[in-house]
């Protein structure tokens, strides 16, 4: 069978429309960014975060519920507060849990599911999805900031007595550049540069993302998944698989997980629900701009197995 | 020279995009990529971006800025690949927006798997006709569920009398099943004064006689051609297989279709049928997949495949090989313009 065959139209097409879609998320959380930037500083943050390491991270996870954000947008988001000093921990745990635990992605997987048992999808989707974040969240919190983040990502490196306490909240910020400016109208404009800063960076590995996305979404031949339904470990699989390659939105994968592929087990659809916006083809790219890219791969692959396993499990338990 | 990579250019890049989504809208280009939800978001991205680039290219930049890692000022971080940064910025967007065709190819429809029954649709309210086929949902769901809560849902969704009458049986004209259709929604929905005409209800699907057009009132959510045929698009005919209650208002009727055609190759049923194929988009242009309805017309129209048409004829939900199958018995199918939307929602 000719699983692959390339075709330059119908990849403008879904290039195109990919774009269309993102652009606007993207330029909100640009946008948000450049507002934490100039109105937001290291101590406001530091107060407004519990103490104690494990709640800051568990409310880290569900502050999606009140700030929902999809992918694209999150991480820009996140990449201004790294650095203002966010903890590394609190950072990752927002990044992955709120593109699912937030109320557009529950309505969204339950209007989609209707008919086939919408409420415990929904549930088992954002249930899981925190469980993870927090989980992921409280591993990195343990590793080394420097050994995970990019170079530049942290305005100012944490002194070790802040790092002790849990937070990784920097000192005083010790360049120029990141002073805060005191008049509103000085905060608005250093807003609007952060703010197109950030879309431009973001922007490039967005491009990159929905490139290989569309190739790979128009050139390969979905009929050819078909047989694999059947087995529980390579459905589960290939379906999160699938979720990198199509590299879809958060708030809108439910509709094709629910349709797609009828002959799959639903463990597979929750496992496409749940590792897909936590991970695809341009989420790739946008991570790499946070995180070294030993760190993206490491939790890409940690992702993977940890979500595949658990959803193996749960299709062996009768769910 | 600071000023080039601080001002200029990446003022520039945002002016490209802002014109690359705004003239995506306003020329309605839009309408073959983005699902209207979408839409909104388009044009406001679009006018943000030209703000940012307006206020970037006001500005000098100071000139102690951009000395370390820390500014603030888009591209002016690394001296290596400025340019090529731009360039991915710029050209493959702008590219994409001038070069790209509007409308998926035939090898995008063979891939995706075209869907010939309602089964991957998933149950989305989409538009008036959906609200009826939320409705029976409402009913199967529980279907022994208290009077009230099932009358409301089926006077919304149209004025059929025989609306609620139909709960739970997915195939009333395969069994001839008078006492079934009876018993559970009398009982439960007295508030059903059409009820009288629902015994001969089970009875309409195995003789769709042509005279039923029009000897029934037209559901109001259903539209006429002036020639007067019923106006249906692919996914009704599709969810009139699975919904014994769309089925009714459709069946037998003379229908006209906007639908591309493809060959029906490998499929069983006679030889004179083809596919009348429409791309249905969730929520944009990339997750679109095919959905198909059958066509049975002598002979077969000599079009090259892709071709636009618009399909006048008979809508029949027959059996085949054990499963319902939506087939249009057409008597006549010609060439067409494609409609405004390409995309079905």
């Amino acid at each position: 069978m000719n699983w692959f065959s390339f075709h330059a139209g119908d990849f403008a097409v879904a290039f195109l429309s990919v774009l269309l879609e993102g652009i606007p998320f993207l330029l909100l959380g640009s946008l948000i960014s450049g507002l934490v930037d100039a109105f937001v500083s290291p101590e406001r943050l530091a107060r407004v975060l519990p103490r104690n390491p494990v709640a800051a991270v568990v409310m880290s996870g569900l502050l999606g519920l009140v700030f929902p954000m999809c992918e694209c947008g999150s991480v820009v988001v996140i990449r201004r507060f790294l650095r203002k000093g966010l903890p590394v921990g609190c950072a990752v745990t927002y990044m992955l849990g709120a593109p699912i635990v937030s109320p557009v992605v529950a309505l969204s997987t339950f209007a989609a599911f209707r008919g086939q048992h919408p409420l415990e999808v929904t549930l088992m989707r954002l249930g899981l999805g925190f469980l993870i974040a927090v989980a992921v969240g409280l591993i990195f919190q343990k590793l080394p900031a420097q050994a995970l983040l990019q170079s530049g990502v942290r305005g100012a490196e944490p002194s070790p007595a802040s790092t002790r306490a849990g937070l990784h909240v920097a000192s005083a910020p010790a360049s120029e550049g990141d002073a805060m400016p005191t008049s509103v109208g000085a905060r608005l404009q250093r807003a609007v540069y952060a703010a197109s800063t950030d879309f431009l960076d973001v922007a490039v590995f967005f491009i990159i993302g929905a490139a290989i996305t569309s190739v790979l979404g128009t050139a390969v031949d979905r009929t050819a998944l078909e047989p694999l339904a059947s087995n529980p470990l390579l459905a589960i699989g290939s379906l999160m698989l699938v979720a990198v390659a199509l590299a879809l939105c958060s708030t809108t994968d439910a509709f094709i997980a629910a349709t797609s592929f009828p002959s799959f087990p639903m463990t597979a659809k929750l496992a496409f629900l749940v590792f897909g916006p936590m991970f695809d083809l341009k989420l790739y790219w946008l991570y790499g701009l946070l995180f070294k890219r030993r760190t993206v791969i490491l939790l890409a692959l940690g992702l993977f197995f940890g979500i595949g396993l658990i959803c193996w499990r749960l299709n062996a338990l009768g769910f | 020279m600071t000023s080039l990579f601080t001002r200029w250019i990446p003022s520039l890049t945002l002016a490209v995009w802002s014109s690359v989504l705004l003239g995506t809208y306003y020329t309605g280009r839009v309408t073959a990529f983005l699902h209207p939800s979408f839409r909104p978001g388009v044009v406001i991205a679009g006018f943000a971006l030209a703000t940012l680039a307006l206020f970037i290219a006001s500005r000098p930049t100071p000139p102690d800025c951009c000395a370390d890692a820390t500014c603030t000022h888009p591209l002016a971080r690394s001296k290596a690949g400025r340019w090529i940064t731009f360039l991915i910025l710029v050209l493959p967007v702008a590219a994409a927006a001038w070069l790209s065709p509007e409308q998926f190819s035939k090898q995008a429809f063979e891939q995706r798997g075209i869907a010939t029954d309602a089964s991957v649709l998933g149950e989305r309210k989409v538009s008036k006709k959906q609200a009826a086929t939320v409705a029976k949902e409402a009913e199967q769901a529980a279907p022994m569920a208290p009077p009230a809560p099932i009358a409301a849902p089926g006077k919304e969704a149209g004025p059929s009398p025989t609306q609620v009458e139909q709960t739970a049986k997915t195939d009333s004209a395969s069994t001839p099943a008078p006492a079934q259709a009876g018993a559970p929604a009398q009982a439960g929905a007295p508030a059903q004064a059409g009820a009288p005409a629902q015994a001969g209800a089970p009875a309409q699907a195995s003789a769709p006689a042509p005279a039923q057009d029009g000897a029934e009132p037209l559901p109001e959510y259903l539209q006429r051609t002036v020639e007067g045929y019923v106006i249906v698009e692919v996914l009704d005919m599709l969810y009139a297989v699975q919904d014994s209650q769309l089925r009714k208002d459709f069946e037998g009727r003379t229908v006209q279709l906007v639908a591309q055609m493809m060959p029906s190759k490998g499929a069983a049923g006679p030889d004179n049928r083809f596919k009348a194929v429409r791309m249905f988009m969730t929520c944009c242009a990339a997750d679109a997949r095919p959905v198909a309805t059958l066509v049975e017309v002598s002979p077969l129209p000599e079009l090259p495949e892709m071709t636009w048409v618009r399909i006048v004829g008979k809508a029949t939900f027959p059996i085949d090989n054990g499963k319902r199958t939506a087939v249009i018995q057409a008597t006549s199918v010609t060439q067409t313009k494609p409609p405004e939307e390409t995309m079905l929602f």
